[in-house]
């Protein structure tokens, strides 16, 4: 579920929607929890979709480290990349605000740590925009994540979180949400490079989808309902 | 699923959002299907959720008529109230254009065909001619526009139909008896898009 104080907006043609603020979300709020209606799918079931709802599914779900396909229910599905986001993800379950979201602004999350299996040039225009972003990104760049995503948890207590009543939370969610309720926002977070998947390989898509289903993991693998970061 | 040709744009801000036509929609297009995406929240399910869960339900669900919630996906759930609605039939797992719908108009419903419970009647102020004003949970379901939904399933064949790939020619069949038409159209098939 993405933040109540966000809306979704029309950017251009090449872009598509993108999700903005609606008013001022400090630094250290989710902007985004998993939900239990955010529909988690097998590779099989994307595949047994009529072709109208696969392309649906290819454009706007994210894979987990599982593989499986998770297409959240409402605009979170349509965050786009930036390589200064707004957000980090924390766990399965969370997206976290690094900065603080000013009225406008657009939320962005980083696809570098959604399994993509392919590179896609990057126009962000932000500082420091990588020009492409790939597979690889996340080995060399999640010591920079985790920190921020640290950083910012540590103002994740003092903040209003409108969210964390709706959030399905998995077993190391559960260790992310104890340490807040008990105020210890210095604990150290699950790193960003445990909720990668493995075996993506770049390249391995064809097409405009940045999400493999030919590469994504038989149903027949065991269910968890780890994740990466933000929708799409 | 909803009609491609459509979009969500903001009405004001006490409506908020709801769904328009980018082109022109004729009669008898079907504008909706219940797909696989859709999420049909039976009462275990419902009862499981939280108190928080209560004004979401209310705002992003609607009851089918076996009391379920369903949860649509897509823009199918910005759909707002009229009392002169362009689109019917929800009941039947497919909605069909009841009047031709013009390139920037609205895509609407009759709420009050939608099994709304008793906390759910509503002051209207869709301003269509013979708003009932109040929109109240009168049992009633999508045979209150049964002539208009006769009218617009009898032209089912007649136009471009880009949902064809989402509805199964059963689920056509039972809405056309359903309306008190034949089953098949002259053995004719839907113009796939």
């Amino acid at each position: 579920m993405i933040h109540p104080h966000t809306e979704l907006r029309f950017i251009s043609s090449t872009v598509g929607h993108g999700v903005f603020a609606t008013a001022f979300i400090p630094k250290g709020t989710f902007l985004w929890v998993l939900d239990p209606f955010d529909r988690i799918l097998t590779a099989d079931e994307v595949r047994a979709l009529p072709p109208m709802l696969k392309s649906a599914v290819e454009r706007w779900a994210y894979v987990d480290p599982t593989g499986h396909f998770v297409f959240c229910w409402d605009h979170g599905r349509y965050m786009n990349h930036s390589c200064r986001p707004t957000s980090r993800g924390i766990g399965d379950a969370f997206e976290i605000a690094v900065r603080d979201v000013h009225p406008g602004e657009e939320l962005t999350c980083e696809y570098g740590i959604l399994n993509i299996a392919k590179t896609f040039a990057c126009a962000c225009g932000q500082p420091g925009c990588r020009g492409s972003v790939g597979p690889g990104d996340l080995e060399r760049l999640f010591p920079v994540w985790d920190a921020e995503a640290q950083d910012a948890f540590q103002h994740a207590a003092s903040v209003s979180q409108p969210l964390l009543p709706f959030v399905k939370a998995g077993p190391r969610d559960h260790e992310v949400l104890d340490a807040l309720a008990r105020g210890a926002t210095d604990s150290a977070l699950p790193s960003h490079k445990d909720y990668r998947r493995d075996g993506v390989t770049d390249g391995s898509v064809e097409g405009d989808g940045l999400w493999s289903i030919a590469s994504s993991t038989p149903a027949s693998t065991a269910r968890r309902s780890r994740r990466a970061g933000a929708a799409r | 699923m909803i009609h491609p040709d459509t979009e969500i744009r903001r009405v004001d801000d006490v409506v908020g959002i709801g769904v328009f036509a980018t082109k022109r929609i004729p009669r008898g297009t079907l504008t909706w299907a219940l797909d696989p995406l859709d999420q049909i929240l039976a009462a275990p399910r419902l009862e499981g959720l939280g108190a928080q869960w209560e004004g979401w339900l209310d705002h992003h669900t609607y009851h089918d008529p076996s009391g379920n919630r369903v949860l649509c996906w897509d823009a199918a759930r910005s759909m707002n109230h009229s009392c002169r609605p362009t689109c019917g039939g929800s009941d039947l797992g497919f909605e069909v254009a009841l009047v031709d719908i013009e390139e920037g108009e609205q895509l609407t419903n009759d709420y009050g065909t939608l099994h709304l419970d008793a906390r759910e009647g509503f002051a209207c102020r869709c301003g269509a001619p013979g708003c009932r004003g109040l929109v109240e949970p009168d049992g009633s379901a999508w045979e209150r526009w049964l002539p208009e939904l006769r009218a617009a399933l009898a032209l089912l064949t007649e136009v471009p139909q880009p949902l064809a790939p989402i509805v199964t020619p059963a689920i056509l069949r039972a809405g056309r008896r359903a309306v008190g038409l034949p089953a098949t159209a002259k053995r004719r098939r839907l113009h796939a898009v």
